[in-house]
């Protein structure tokens, strides 16, 4: 339900209450206070919905924001570099992921498959994701994570901010 | 040779629960029983914190009911104060306790009963899931997500967050409606309005197909309880309580819901984590009562809006007397949100509804509050005692989904009686075991529940506790 719809489409989704998890709605936060509404629409999420089927289907673009596995425990991999490591991927509609999939873990290339299935469009979707340090039960990024932040936030601007739906990969 | 058969995780459904079924030596269906696996322990985590917390704490509870338990523990900490709430603050609170009735409504009827309504009790289970009825209905989709993300977008427009609003706090709410929300919300009515007499024509068309459902799904006389409002008619947020017994006679009246220890007892098994409350003048387990959506239009005399009441007229002559099929339980959701959608463009239209007097402040003057509402699954009941400092020392909830502990275990019983033998447990068989459950649409909490392949385990167990045969699915 948006009304005046922007050409792309941000959402940052993760758990704020477990510690690095929480990097995409912290990040989706910001930007919904920083970027003008006619560049994009901004939602942050605890977890992908088949409700947001709709507004993504709506858009010519999409930048997913999430947290990167594995961060469960801090003394396991990645190695100590890999920790705050942003990566992007374009990510396209899947179904044979939306058979697999569980209600409680929606990931972009099946709310893609349901946005294609259900509305008929489905479109660009990148995925930026940040390596995460520990998603104990903290509301405190790490300072991995912390410290690529400014860098993710300029990332997801340009992004959104650019006029051709081509992207680099990063 | 005695055996008993096994399924866990009971699938679909809010929360965790495994369900076992007894054999007797001749393969035959003796005892069945649905057990809650997880312990929430709320009551307890809650003690020494400030009374006031309470809302936002217990809302933490579920994330698919949240609003319930916000209305309840804020009615409770009201009592607390011993305050009356302004009157705005009361539309308003019944304004997102409805829309949550509707959201959560149509998740249970579009994305967890939908794949076994659409695609069939005996459908492959690789196919009987939220993908499959995309693939095979998607209009019926489309309108279960439009459905959803109305109720979700009230709340969020209401509270700022479509989960865990702090929007309902004690005293009444934290903040007025604005003339703008109130016009984007009534402009939402419209669609919401099609889409569900839409899904309520295509599933009255849609019940023949359900005749041996129907007839096995927790289908017994039982008590019925819920709330209604001084005209008898359908209530969510706050009237009097009703007993109704099988044939449609009220057993109890006018009941004060604050005093439920009453009329309502808890009873403990050691088999599971979910209490049984029953009816206590009846004891246990005689006492046995459902409540929910079904409960609520069997005790109602009307729903009190206009489409709404037709929908209660029709649904109330499928049977004389009280509607026994928990299968109904689905058909009672859908009316049940027509009747939220034309409640809240009521309320929406009310004179008063801008009003800037939202909240009554005070101190706490009780040391013990109570707060009863219906949330989506049934009634819902918080009741606190603080100390002199206003901290919790002691919580009991009642849960609406424990309400139908005893229906629900009686029901899994049947439909294995009717559908299942030690010879020839069939899939169809085993999902229906499952879709009982879901009739009820049981919140046991907001964990995990799987929706694509059904990571379903059997085993076929002798007496002495020897695996005799085992199916892993998912």
């Amino acid at each position: 339900m948006i009304s005046a719809t922007p050409a792309t489409l941000i959402i940052g989704y993760g758990n704020p209450l477990r510690g690095d998890d929480g990097v995409g709605w912290y990040v989706a936060q910001h930007l919904a206070a920083i970027m003008p509404a006619t560049v994009a629409c901004v939602r942050a999420c605890h977890q992908l919905t088949p409700d947001l089927a709709e507004p993504v289907s709506q858009v010519r673009r999409v930048i997913f924001i999430d947290a990167d596995a594995p961060c469960q425990d801090a003394d396991a991999a990645p190695p100590v570099p890999e920790y705050g490591r942003i990566r992007c991927q374009r990510v396209a509609p899947d179904w044979s992921a939306a058979i697999s999939a569980c209600s409680h873990h929606l990931v972009p290339a099946v709310l893609l498959m349901y946005a294609a299935v259900l509305y008929g469009t489905s479109p660009v979707a990148l995925v930026l994701t940040v390596t995460g340090v520990s998603c104990a039960h903290t509301q405190a990024l790490s300072p991995a994570v912390v410290a690529v932040l400014p860098a993710l936030v300029n990332q997801v601007q340009m992004l959104a901010r650019s006029t051709t739906c081509e992207i680099s990969y990063f | 040779m005695a055996q008993r058969i096994l399924i866990d995780p009971v699938t679909r459904i809010e929360g965790h629960a495994r369900i076992t079924i007894h054999l007797d030596d001749d393969g035959i269906v003796n005892d069945a029983r649905f057990h809650v696996t997880q312990f929430r322990g709320f009551e307890k985590l809650c003690e020494g914190r400030p009374f006031y917390e309470m809302p936002s704490l217990m809302a933490r509870i579920c994330g698919i009911c949240p609003v319930s338990h916000l209305i309840a523990s804020a009615k409770a900490c009201d009592a607390i104060l011993a305050v009356r709430i302004p009157t705005t603050a009361i539309k308003l609170r019944q304004i997102m306790n409805l829309a949550q009735i509707v959201q959560s409504h149509a998740l249970s009827f579009f994305y967890l009963a939908a794949p076994d309504l659409l695609l069939g009790m005996d459908s492959d289970p690789a196919q009987r899931n939220l993908a499959g009825v995309l693939q095979s209905h998607p209009q019926l989709a489309r309108d279960g997500i439009r459905l959803r993300q109305f109720g979700q977008q009230i709340i969020e427009w209401l509270g700022g967050k479509r989960i865990h609003p702090a929007w309902v706090v004690p005293g009444g709410v934290n903040e007025p409606l604005t003339a703008s929300r109130r016009d984007q919300i009534l402009a939402t009515i419209p669609e919401a309005l099609r889409i569900i007499q839409r899904s309520l024509d295509w599933f009255k068309r849609s019940l023949e197909g359900y005749r041996e459902e129907i007839q096995s799904f927790a289908n017994f006389p039982s008590l019925f309880m819920g709330m209604v409002n001084e005209q008898g008619g359908l209530e969510f947020y706050d009237g009097y309580m009703r007993i109704v017994d099988a044939t449609g006679a009220i057993v109890a009246d006018q009941l004060d819901a604050t005093r439920y220890q009453d009329y309502v007892e808890e009873a403990v098994e050691d088999w599971t984590y979910l209490k049984f409350p029953y009816y206590k003048p009846a004891g246990y387990p005689h006492g046995i009562y459902r409540v929910g959506p079904l409960a609520r239009l069997n005790i109602a005399d009307h729903c009190g809006t206009p489409l709404a009441d037709q929908e209660w007229a029709e649904f109330r002559s499928l049977q004389r007397g009280s509607v026994l099929s928990s299968f109904y339980f689905h058909y009672a959701r859908l009316v049940e949100i027509l009747f939220g959608i034309e409640r809240i463009a009521e309320l929406l239209n009310d004179p008063d509804i801008l009003s800037d007097h939202v909240r009554a402040l005070a101190g706490p003057n009780n040391y013990e509050g109570i707060g009863v509402s219906e949330a989506p699954r049934g009634t819902l009941l918080h009741h606190y005692q603080i100390d002199a400092q206003g901290l919790i020392t002691w919580a009991n909830l009642i849960i609406a989904t424990g309400h139908n502990n005893l229906a629900m275990n009686r029901g899994v019983l049947q439909v294995a009686r009717h559908f299942m033998s030690g010879t020839a447990i069939t899939e169809g068989a085993l999902n229906r075991v499952e879709a009982v459950i879901r009739a009820f649409d049981p919140c046991l909490s907001c964990s995990t529940h799987a929706q694509g392949v059904l990571p379903l385990h059997v085993q076929l167990l002798g007496s002495d506790g020897t695996v005799l045969d085992e199916v892993w699915r998912g």
